[in-house]
C-alpha cells in the first residue's frame, strides 16, 4: 500500500506543479483580455477600467492564489470572452467532442494496431513482415493535417459519408456522436496506429529474442502458439506505457484534428482563448488537459503494476 | 558431404533504398545553391495555379511560383529548421540527462518530476506559447521546437547514462581517477551513440512534422519565406483545384521522413533477409538427408550435424560435422569451452537453432526417425513431448509473466490433453500430475510454488521447474545445457542429483553438456569432448576411477587444467596493515527516493571489519548475492551509502572485473585505452621527460609483462579473445601502478585451459612489483590454491 | 433634405421581398424599400445554415465589437431606421424622421405595434434607454458597451408626443447614420445570454465557437418577412474548414470564399459577388523613419502594382482605390485618385534616391496572422517592393498582439489591415486627424485637420463632399498610406435558395432569404 501512497503523493505534487508552471507560463505570454475585448474600439480609461473588473490589477502571486483556490473546487472564474458564462460551463460543453476524439482514436489505436502489429510479427523477414513495416512508416511521415484534410475530401466530400464539422451531442443521439467523430478520430489514430505497430513489433521481436522463447519451443509449442501464449502478453506490457504516452499527443494531435475538421472542442477552445487572451479558460484548459494526461500516466503506472507480475 | 553453397544478397536493401531516396530528396536541395531554373519568391500573374509541365515540373502555385523552386529552396529551410531543433534538443538534454543519469539522487528526482510536468503539457501547446511569447519567426520556431524536445531526449539520454554509470569500464575510469566531465563524455557518451544516434534522426524527422503542424497553425516560417511545412499548409487551400501542389511538397516530406527513418533504423544493421536464406537451405539439406540411413536402435543419432551462422561473408559453420549417438538411459557429457559449439549442436538437435543461423547439412534422429524437418505442428510436439531441454539461465529462461503452475501445466495441455474426463476432474488430474513431477524434481511446497511467478523463485528452485517440465511429459531424452553454471556450488550438486535419480528411476537418457569436468565426472557415462565445432575425443567416465585417458593433446590439456593441483600461494607473508575495515555496513538504495524524502536503503553488507595486508592475496568467498563484490566496490570507493571506517594506507585500489568484456570501453582501441590509463595514473607528470616516447615505451614494458603482442594495440575489444581482453585489464590496472589490486572473479569467465595461464600471469605480477591482491571468486578450490588468506561471506556477512 | 446613397455595385440577379407597405410616409422619410420581385418563385418555411468564421463576441448589440458580431445580430436587432441594400437609409423602428435645417434636431416617429420578442411593444422608453446607453448618458455606463464617440454632441433625448426627438449641442449633419444602432427593451437585463430585439428573427440559443440559432419572429412588424423558419449561423474554424463543409453540403450560404474556392464551387452553388466595404491598404506608420519623408511614402505607393495584387489574390476582383474611403460611398468617393501613383519601379527608386535612400530601404510589414487575406496581399507586396529596390520583411502577429503593439502601442512600421465603418463619411475618416486616438499610423496635417473639422460640422451637402473629396486628396498627395483596394465579397448561395441581398454595410440580412418553389 505504501508504494500507493507514495505514488498518490508524486501525483498531487505533478499536478501542483503543472498548476504552477501553467500559471507562469500563461502570465509571460504577451496581450491583455481587456483590449483584447475592445479591439480597435479601446480607450485607455477603458482597458483599465475591463482589466480590474477582470481582477487583472492584482498581482501574480496573489491571482495564483485565487485562482488556485477556485482551481480546486472546480471554479476557474467567468471567461472574459464569453462574460455569460463560466469557464467550467465552457470547457464542460466542450468536452464531450474532445473525450469522444481522444477515446475513440485511442479505441482505433488499440484495435488496429495490435492485430496488425501481431500479425506483421508472425514471421520475421516475410512478405507481411515487410508490407506493414513500410507502410507504418509511410503513414507516420504523412502530417496529420494532411492526412486529416484528404480523409474530410475523401469521405465528406467525395463519398458523402460523414459531412465535415457537423456534431451531434452525445445526448440527442449516440451513434450520431460516435458517427461524426470516427473520421476525425481516424486521421489522429492513423499516425498513432503506425507508430503503435512499429513499437509493438520492436516489442515483439525483442520479447522474441528472450531466453523464455526458446523455453517455449522447447516445451514443444509451434512458432504461432509461441506468439500467442507466451510473446503476446509480455510484448503488450511496454505497449501499455507506450499508449500512456500517446494519450498525451492524442490531446495535442486533437488540437490540430479539430481545426481540420472544423470541430469545436477543447483544441479550439483552447486557441481560440490563447489568442484572446482569455487567460481564465486558457489556464483551465492547459490544466485539464495536463491533468489528464498525469492522471492516464498515474492510471497507467497502476495498470502495469497491476498486470506484470514483476513489479 | 560438400559444403552447401549458397549465394545470398548481403547488402542491407533498406539501407540502399533510405540511401537512394535520400539522394532524391536532397539533389535539389543541393543543386539549389548553384542554380535555380526560377527565383523561389518571384510571382508570374500570368500562370497561376498552373499543373504541372515541362516549364514548370512541379506547377505553379497560387501567386504563380515555381513549386519545384520553392520546394528546393524550402526543404533548406526546413531541414535547417530540423537541424537546429534537433541540435537544440539533443545537446541540451543530453547534457541534463548525463547529469541527472550519472548522479542520481535528488536532482535526478527534482528532474524527472519537471519532466513529468512538462511531457503533461502537448507539445504543440509548448511551442504556442513560446512563439506566443517570442513572436513568430523562423529561429523562434526553432527556439520553440527545440526546447518542446529537450524532455524527450532528456528522458532517453538519462536512461543511457544511468546504465552506463554502473558499466564495469566506467567503474574503472572512476577508480582510475577521471573527471566527470571526462567519465560522462569520453566513457559513457560512445556508448550511448547507438541509441543516440537514432534518437536524433528520429527527433529530425518529428521535427519536420512538427514544423509542417505549427505552420498549419499559422506559427510557423513567415511568409513569403517557403519552407515544406507553410508550403503545405498553403496548397491545403487548392487541394482540389491544383492537387499537385499539396501533392508535391507533401510527397518531398513524406519521402524525406521515410528515409530518414529508414537510415536511422538500418545503419550498421545487417541487411540479410536470414528467413529466405534458411528456406532455401534447407532444400538443399533434404535433398542430401536422403542418402543418410539411420540406426533405429538408437534413441537419439546425430549423423555429420553441420550448423553455420548466417554471416555477411556467407554461411560461417560452427559446427562441422559432428555424429554421435545416444543409447537409452545414458548419460552423455559433452564437454568443451566456449565458443566450441556444443550449446547450438544441442539446440539444434531441438530444432531450435536461432534465427540467424542455419543447419548446413546432416540430420537427427530420434528412433530412427528425422527430426525437425519440418514445422508443422505434429513435429513441433515432439519437442517437450519427447525430448525435453533445460537451460543455463534459469533466470531468463521462464517466462515471467506466467505462474510457474500454468508454465508446467502447459506442457500438459500441450502434448497429453486428455478430453474424455470432465474439466475440474481434468484440471485436478492435472494439477496432480504436475505437482508430482515437481516432486520428482526434488521441490519442496508445490501446492503454494504453483502460484508464484518465476521472479519469486530462487535460481536453484527455477532449475529444478525447469527440470518438472521435462519430467511430467516423461521425456525420454533431456539435453540440459549448462543446467549447474549459473547455480551456487552446493545447490548445483543438489541438482546433478537430481538428474542422477530420474536416469536410474525412470530410464531417460540424459545428454549434459557441460565446460566443467567435475560436473561431468558426478553423473556421466560417457563424455565427448567439443573443440572448434568437431567432437575431437570420446572418453568413458567411471564412477569411481575418473575419465579415461585421453589420447589427445587437447584432452589431456583440459582434463590437467580441470585437475590441477598448482598452488601459487607457497610461503608465509606478513606485511605492514595496508587496508583496515571497521564496522563497515553498506545498502543500496531500495526505493528511489522523494525530492522531500531520503529513499528507502537496504543494506546489504553488515558490519564488516576486514583487514589487507601488504604482499598478501586475501581471497573472499562467498555464494552469488552474498555481497562480496559489493563490498569491494566499496573499499575501492565506487559506493554511496557506506557506514563504518575504511582505512586505506595506499592509493585507491585498481580492480579487474569478472567480465573482461564489460571492463573495457568498447569504442576505444587497445593503445586508447591504455593510453588513456596513463594519462590518468598521472604517470606521465612523474617522470622528467613526458611525451610519446614514455607513453611508448610504458606501454611496451607492460604488454612484455602480460605476455601480449604489440599487434592487438590497433584492434578493439570486441576483436580480442576473452583471455586477451582479461590481460588488458589486467595491464590497465598494472599502468595505474598501484599497489592494491582487486580482481573480482577475473578467471571465471575465462576458459579453463587459459586459466592456469592467467593466475600464473597474476602470481608472476604480484612478485614482480611487489602488489597486493583481493581476490574475489566463488570457486573455493582456486582460492585455496591461489590466496594466502580466505575470509568466506555469507548473507553479507563474514563468517570464518 | 434627402439622404440618397447610391449603391454602386452588381445587385444580385435576384432581388425579392414583400412590399413594405403600410410604412411610408414621413417628411423625410424615403419611403420603404420598395423591393420587387415575384412572390411566386419562393415559398416560406425551411432551415437553413449560413456559415461564418468569426465568433460573436457578444450577444448584447452594444456590447458587439467586432464586424462579424453585427452582421449576425442585425436579424434579431432592429434600430430606429436601417441601411438598405441600395444604401439609403430606410425607417425601422421608426416610421419616419426628421432633421432640423440647422442640423440641431433629430426627430424620429415611432412606428405603431412594434413587438419585443418577449411580446412587450417598443415604446419611447425603450428608444430613450437604447440610445442613452450608446451615447454613454445612462449615468453609470457599463465598461464593455462601445459607446459611440459620434453621440458625444447629444444634449438630451426627448420623448414627443409620437416618438423621440434627440437634441444636439452642436451641428452634426451626419449623424443619422448613427441612428440604425439596436434598440433594446428597457427594462430586460438578460441581452448577454438571452438576447431580445423586435427584428425579424427571434433569438433561440446561442454556444459559442460553435452555433447561433435563430427562429421566425412571427410578430415581425413587416408583413410577409421573414420567409425561413429558422436560421443557424455555423462558426466554422476558419474559410478552409467552412470550404469543405460546403463543399459536403452542410453549410447552405457562406460569405467569405475565396475566389479560387468559389471557382470550384459554382457546379452547386450561385456565387453572389459584393463588396465588404473596407479599405485596405499597408499602413505605413507616418512617424517612423524612414516613412516620415513624403517621398519615401510615394515611392512605396509608386512601387505597388495594385491591379495585379487584386489579380493574385482575388482572380481580380475587388476594386482598386486610391485613397481612405470605399467606393460603394459613391458621393463621396474621388474615383480619379487611383491613377494618382500608376505603378512606376524607376519613379520609386528615383525618389528613393532623393530622400536619401539610393540603395533602397529595408522594413517590416506586421500583418495579423488570422486574416489571410491581408496576409497573401502582404506576401504579394513583398515581391512587388522587391523589384523596386525595398526589401520588406512580413512578420506574422496574432489579432491581439496587433491590437495592443500596432493599433494600442503604435510601435510598428507598416501594417496591412482593413479599415471598415459606419455609414458616414466621417467615420471612414476618423484614423487621420491628429489628435484622434485611432490615428494609429501617426499621421499630421494640420490643413486634413481644419478641413476635417468643418466638413463635420456643414449641412450643405455640396460643400460637404467637395470638403470630404479634398480630405481624401490630402490623404493622396501626403501619400498617408499605400491605399490598395475595397475588397470583393464573395457569397455561395445554395441553389436553391434566392434572396441573398447586399448591403453597404457588413450584415447577413436572411430575412429576405427563401427556398425556390
Amino acid at each position: 500500500m505504501n508504494y500507493y501512497l507514495r505514488k498518490t503523493i508524486i501525483f498531487a505534487v505533478t499536478l501542483f506543479c503543472v498548476a504552477a508552471i501553467n500559471f507562469l507560463l500563461f502570465t509571460v505570454i504577451p496581450g491583455n483580455a481587456a483590449l483584447s475585448r475592445l479591439g480597435t474600439e479601446a480607450t485607455p480609461e477603458k482597458i483599465e477600467q475591463l482589466s480590474k473588473s477582470y481582477g487583472l490589477d492584482k498581482s501574480i502571486p496573489e491571482r495564483f492564489v485565487s485562482w488556485l483556490g477556485g482551481a480546486v473546487t472546480g471554479d476557474f472564474g467567468m471567461s472574459s470572452v464569453y462574460p455569460t458564462r463560466t469557464v467550467s460551463e465552457l470547457i464542460g460543453k466542450r468536452l464531450p467532442v474532445t473525450a469522444g476524439l481522444a477515446f475513440i482514436s485511442l479505441l482505433l489505436i488499440i484495435i488496429i494496431s495490435i492485430p496488425i502489429g501481431l500479425v506483421g510479427s508472425k514471421k520475421p523477414g516475410g512478405i507481411i513482415d515487410r508490407i506493414t513495416d513500410i507502410s507504418a512508416l509511410a503513414f507516420m511521415s504523412i502530417p496529420s493535417f494532411i492526412l486529416g484534410i484528404v480523409i474530410t475530401v475523401v469521405f465528406g466530400v467525395v463519398l458523402r459519408w460523414f459531412v465535415p464539422g457537423s456534431y451531434t451531442a452525445p445526448s440527442e443521439s449516440f451513434f450520431g456522436y460516435v458517427g461524426c467523430l470516427i473520421f476525425p478520430a481516424l486521421s489522429i489514430a492513423i499516425p498513432k496506429t503506425a507508430m503503435t505497430v512499429r513499437f509493438l513489433k520492436a516489442s515483439v521481436r525483442r520479447e522474441l529474442s528472450e531466453d523464455y522463447v526458446r523455453t517455449a519451443r522447447a516445451k514443444g509449442n509451434t512458432r504461432d502458439e509461441v506468439l500467442s501464449h507466451h510473446v503476446l502478453k509480455n510484448s503488450l506490457l511496454p505497449v501499455i506505457t507506450f499508449i500512456g504516452l500517446i494519450v498525451a499527443e492524442v490531446m495535442a494531435g486533437s488540437i490540430i484534428t479539430e481545426k481540420v475538421f472544423d470541430l469545436d472542442g477543447i483544441g479550439m477552445l483552447l486557441i481560440s482563448s490563447i489568442s484572446k487572451r482569455d487567460m481564465n479558460v486558457v489556464q483551465a484548459v492547459v490544466m485539464y488537459i495536463a491533468a489528464t494526461v498525469v492522471t492516464v500516466n498515474f492510471i497507467v503506472d497502476m495498470i502495469y503494476r497491476k498486470v506484470d507480475p514483476r513489479t | 558431404m560438400e559444403k552447401t553453397a549458397i549465394k545470398y544478397n548481403k547488402l542491407n536493401i533498406k539501407l540502399i533504398i533510405a540511401i537512394v531516396l535520400l539522394a532524391v530528396v536532397s539533389t535539389p536541395v543541393v543543386l539549389n545553391l548553384f542554380w535555380q531554373p526560377y527565383d523561389p519568391n518571384f510571382m508570374n500573374y500570368e500562370e497561376i495555379l498552373e499543373a504541372p509541365s515541362a516549364a514548370h515540373i512541379f506547377g505553379t502555385d497560387n501567386y504563380g511560383r515555381d513549386i519545384y523552386a520553392r520546394i528546393a529552396d524550402g526543404a533548406l529551410l526546413t531541414f535547417g529548421i530540423a537541424f537546429i531543433t534537433v541540435s537544440i534538443g539533443a545537446v541540451i538534454g543530453t547534457i541534463i540527462g548525463a547529469v541527472t543519469g550519472y548522479f542520481g539522487g535528488r536532482v535526478d528526482e527534482l528532474f524527472m518530476r519537471i519532466n513529468d510536468c512538462l511531457a503533461s503539457f502537448p507539445s504543440v501547446l509548448l511551442a504556442l506559447v513560446v512563439v506566443s511569447v517570442l513572436d513568430l519567426g523562423t529561429l523562434n520556431v526553432c527556439i520553440a521546437l527545440g526546447i518542446v524536445f529537450i524532455p524527450s531526449f532528456a528522458r532517453v539520454m538519462r536512461a543511457e547514462f544511468l546504465a552506463g554509470r554502473e558499466r564495469d569500464h566506467v567503474l574503472n575510469a572512476r577508480l582510475m581517477g577521471a573527471s566527470v566531465p571526462r567519465i560522462l563524455f569520453f566513457h559513457i557518451f560512445p556508448g550511448t551513440l547507438p541509441v543516440f544516434i537514432p534518437t536524433v534522426m528520429l527527433g529530425f524527422n518529428n521535427a519536420i512534422l512538427a514544423e509542417a503542424g505549427l505552420g498549419f497553425l499559422g506559427l510557423g516560417v513567415q511568409p513569403p519565406d517557403p519552407s515544406l511545412g507553410r508550403m503545405l499548409s498553403e496548397s491545403k487551400t487548392y487541394l482540389i483545384s491544383a492537387p499537385w501542389y499539396a501533392f508535391f511538397s507533401c510527397l518531398f516530406m513524406v519521402i524525406a521522413i521515410f528515409a530518414v527513418t529508414m537510415l536511422a533504423e538500418n545503419i550498421g544493421v545487417q541487411g540479410i533477409n536470414y528467413r529466405s536464406v534458411r528456406k532455401r537451405i534447407s532444400r538443399v539439406i533434404v535433398e542430401n538427408l536422403r542418402k543418410i540411413v539411420p540406426d533405429p536402435g538408437k534413441i537419439l543419432e546425430v549423423r555429420d550435424l553441420r550448423v553455420g551462422y548466417i554471416e555477411k561473408e556467407g554461411i560461417e559453420e560452427v559446427i562441422k560435422g559432428i555424429s554421435f549417438s545416444l543409447d537409452k538411459g545414458e548419460i552423455l557429457g559433452i564437454v568443451g569451452e566456449s565458443g566450441s559449439g556444443k550449446s547450438l549442436s544441442s539446440y539444434s538437435i531441438m530444432g531450435l537453432i536461432p534465427d540467424k543461423a542455419c543447419m548446413t547439412g546432416g540430420g537427427v534422429y530420434l528412433s530412427g526417425k528425422p527430426l525437425n524437418m519440418s514445422s508443422s505442428k505434429a513435429n513441433c510436439r515432439i519437442r517437450g513431448g519427447r525430448i525435453a531441454m533445460i537451460f543455463q539461465e534459469p533466470q531468463t529462461c521462464l517466462n515471467p509473466v506466467l505462474t510457474v503452475g500454468q508454465q508446467i501445466t502447459e506442457i500438459i495441455d500441450l502434448h497429453d490433453p486428455d478430453n474424455s474426463l470432465r474439466r475440474a476432474e481434468r484440471e485436478k488430474k492435472k494439477k496432480e500430475r504436475v505437482i508430482r513431477a515437481m516432486e520428482d524434481a526434488g521441490l519442496k511446497d508445490c501446492e503454494m510454488l504453483l502460484t508464484k511467478y518465476p521472479h519469486e523463485l530462487s535460481g536453484g528452485m527455477r532449475q529444478r521447474v525447469m527440470i518438472a517440465m521435462a519430467l511430467v511429459s516423461r521425456a525420454e531424452v533431456i539435453i540440459a545445457d549448462e543446467p549447474t553454471t549459473a547455480l551456487d556450488a552446493k545447490v548445483a550438486d543438489a541438482v546433478l542429483e537430481v538428474f542422477a535419480d530420474i536416469n536410474r528411476r525412470f530410464g531417460t537418457s540424459i545428454i549434459l553438456i557441460s565446460h566443467d569436468l567435475k560436473v561431468i565426472e558426478k553423473v556421466c557415462d560417457r563424455v565427448l569432448i567439443m573443440q572448434d565445432g568437431l567432437i575431437t575425443e570420446e572418453l568413458t567416465v567411471g564412477r569411481s576411477d575418473g575419465f579415461s585417458t585421453p589420447s589427445s593433446e587437447y584432452g589431456k590439456a583440459l582434463l590437467e587444467a580441470a585437475f590441477s593441483e598448482r598452488r601459487y600461494n607457497e610461503g608465509e607473508v606478513q606485511g605492514n596493515l595496508l587496508c583496515e575495515l571497521k564496522d563497515v555496513s553498506v545498502s543500496y538504495p531500495r526505493q528511489a527516493g522523494t525530492i522531500f524524502k531520503r529513499g528507502k536503503l537496504r543494506e546489504v553488507v553488515h558490519n564488516v571489519d576486514l583487514r589487507v595486508f601488504e604482499g598478501e592475496t586475501l581471497g573472499i568467498a562467498g555464494d552469488s548475492g552474498c555481497g562480496k563484490s559489493t563490498l569491494v566496490k566499496a573499499i575501492a570507493g565506487l559506493l554511496k551509502h557506506v557506514t563504518g571506517e575504511i582505512t586505506l594506507n595506499t592509493q585507491t585500489p585498481a580492480m579487474v572485473f569478472q567480465d573482461p568484456h564489460a571492463s573495457l570501453c568498447p569504442t576505444m582501441t587497445v593503445r586508447q585505452i591504455l593510453e588513456e590509463t596513463i594519462k590518468l595514473s598521472g604517470a606521465l607528470k612523474r617522470t622528467d621527460r613526458p611525451g610519446i616516447d614514455v607513453k611508448e615505451e610504458m606501454i611496451r614494458k607492460i604488454l612484455e609483462d602480460t605476455d601480449l603482442s604489440e599487434e592487438l594495440l590497433s584492434r578493439r575489444v570486441s576483436q580480442l579473445s576473452g583471455g586477451q581482453k582479461q590481460r588488458i585489464s589486467i595491464a590497465s590496472a598494472l599502468l595505474l601502478n598501484r599497489k592494491l589490486i582487486i580482481l573480482d572473479e577475473p578467471v571465471s569467465a575465462i576458459d579453463v585451459t587459459l586459466r592456469e595461464q592467467l593466475l600464473e600471469l597474476l602470481c608472476k605480477l604480484k612478485t614482480k612489483h611487489g602488489l597486493t591482491y583481493i581476490l574475489i571468486s566463488h570457486d573455493e578450490a582456486l582460492l585455496d590454491r591461489f590466496c594466502t588468506r580466505v575470509v568466506r561471506m555469507s548473507e553479507g556477512r563474514i563468517i570464518n | 433634405m434627402k439622404k440618397k446613397l447610391i449603391s454602386f455595385f452588381m445587385i444580385l440577379q435576384i432581388v425579392i421581398a414583400a412590399a413594405l407597405c403600410g410604412c411610408t410616409g414621413g417628411t423625410n422619410g424615403d419611403g420603404p424599400e420598395q423591393q420587387s420581385g415575384s412572390d411566386s418563385s419562393v415559398r416560406y418555411g425551411g432551415k437553413i445554415t449560413v456559415g461564418i468564421t468569426q465568433d460573436l463576441d457578444s450577444l448584447d448589440p452594444h456590447k458587439a465589437v467586432a464586424a462579424g458580431t453585427e452582421e449576425v445580430l442585425i436579424n434579431i436587432f432592429d434600430g430606429l431606421i436601417k441601411v438598405a441594400s441600395n444604401g439609403d437609409f430606410v425607417p425601422a423602428v421608426a416610421s419616419s424622421y426628421e432633421i432640423s435645417e440647422d442640423g440641431l434636431k433629430y426627430a424620429f416617429t415611432l412606428r405603431k405595434g412594434v413587438k419585443f420578442h418577449n411580446g412587450k411593444e417598443v415604446t419611447a422608453e425603450d428608444v430613450i434607454y437604447s440610445l442613452k446607453r450608446v451615447a454613454g448618458l445612462d449615468g453609470t455606463p457599463d465598461p464593455e458597451v462601445l459607446v459611440k464617440s459620434a453621440f458625444s454632441v447629444i444634449k438630451e433625448i426627448n420623448k414627443t408626443e409620437d416618438g423621440v426627438e434627440v437634441i444636439l449641442s452642436e451641428p452634426a449633419t451626419e449623424l443619422i447614420g448613427f441612428f440604425t444602432c439596436s434598440i433594446i427593451p428597457c427594462d430586460y437585463d438578460a441581452q448577454e445570454t438571452a438576447p431580445v430585439g423586435c427584428g425579424p428573427f427571434k433569438f433561440v440559443s446561442y454556444e459559442p465557437m460553435r452555433s447561433i440559432v435563430l427562429e421566425k419572429n412571427e410578430d415581425y412588424y413587416i408583413e410577409g418577412v421573414p420567409y425561413l423558419d429558422g436560421v443557424t449561423f455555423k462558426i466554422s474554424a476558419d474559410t478552409d474548414a467552412a470550404f469543405l463543409e460546403l463543399m459536403a453540403g452542410g453549410i447552405d450560404i457562406f460569405p467569405y470564399l475565396t475566389a479560387d474556392q468559389a471557382n470550384q464551387l459554382k457546379e452547386r452553388y450561385n456565387i453572389e459577388y459584393g463588396t465588404m466595404n473596407l479599405v485596405q491598404a499597408l499602413f505605413l506608420n507616418n512617424a517612423r523613419e524612414p516613412f516620415t519623408d513624403v517621398r519615401v511614402r510615394q515611392a512605396i505607393c509608386y512601387a505597388l502594382d495594385r491591379q495585379g495584387i487584386l489579380n493574385v489574390v482575388a482572380e481580380g476582383r475587388g476594386e482598386v482605390i486610391g485613397t481612405n474611403m470605399f467606393p460603394t460611398f459613391s458621393r463621396y468617393y474621388d474615383a480619379s485618385l487611383v491613377d494618382k501613383y500608376p505603378t512606376d519601379t524607376a519613379m520609386a527608386k528615383k525618389l528613393l534616391a532623393d530622400a536619401g535612400y539610393p540603395d533602397g530601404i529595408s522594413f517590416t510589414i506586421t500583418i495579423p496572422s488570422n486574416y489571410d487575406f491581408h496576409v497573401k496581399t502582404g506576401e504579394v507586396i513583398v515581391e512587388q517592393l522587391r523589384a523596386a529596390g525595398i526589401d520588406a520583411k512580413i512578420k506574422l502577429v496574432e489579432w491581439s498582439s496587433w491590437l495592443s503593439d500596432v493599433y494600442a502601442g503604435r510601435d510598428f512600421e507598416s501594417t496591412i489591415i482593413g479599415l471598415d465603418s459606419e455609414l458616414a463619411p466621417s467615420d471612414i475618416l476618423r484614423f487621420y486627424p491628429s489628435d484622434s486616438s485611432k490615428n494609429f499610423i501617426n499621421y499630421s496635417n494640420s490643413e486634413f485637420d481644419e478641413i476635417y473639422a468643418k466638413a463635420k460640422k456643414t449641412a450643405d451637402e455640396g460643400e460637404k463632399t467637395r470638403l470630404y473629396k479634398r480630405l481624401e486628396a490630402i490623404l493622396t498627395e501626403d501619400a498617408a498610406s499605400a491605399y490598395i483596394q475595397s475588397p470583393a465579397q464573395l457569397v455561395a448561395v445554395n441553389k436553391e435558395i434566392t434572396g441573398y441581398t447586399f448591403y453597404p454595410v457588413y450584415v447577413q440580412d436572411m430575412s429576405t432569404v427563401a427556398y425556390l418553389k
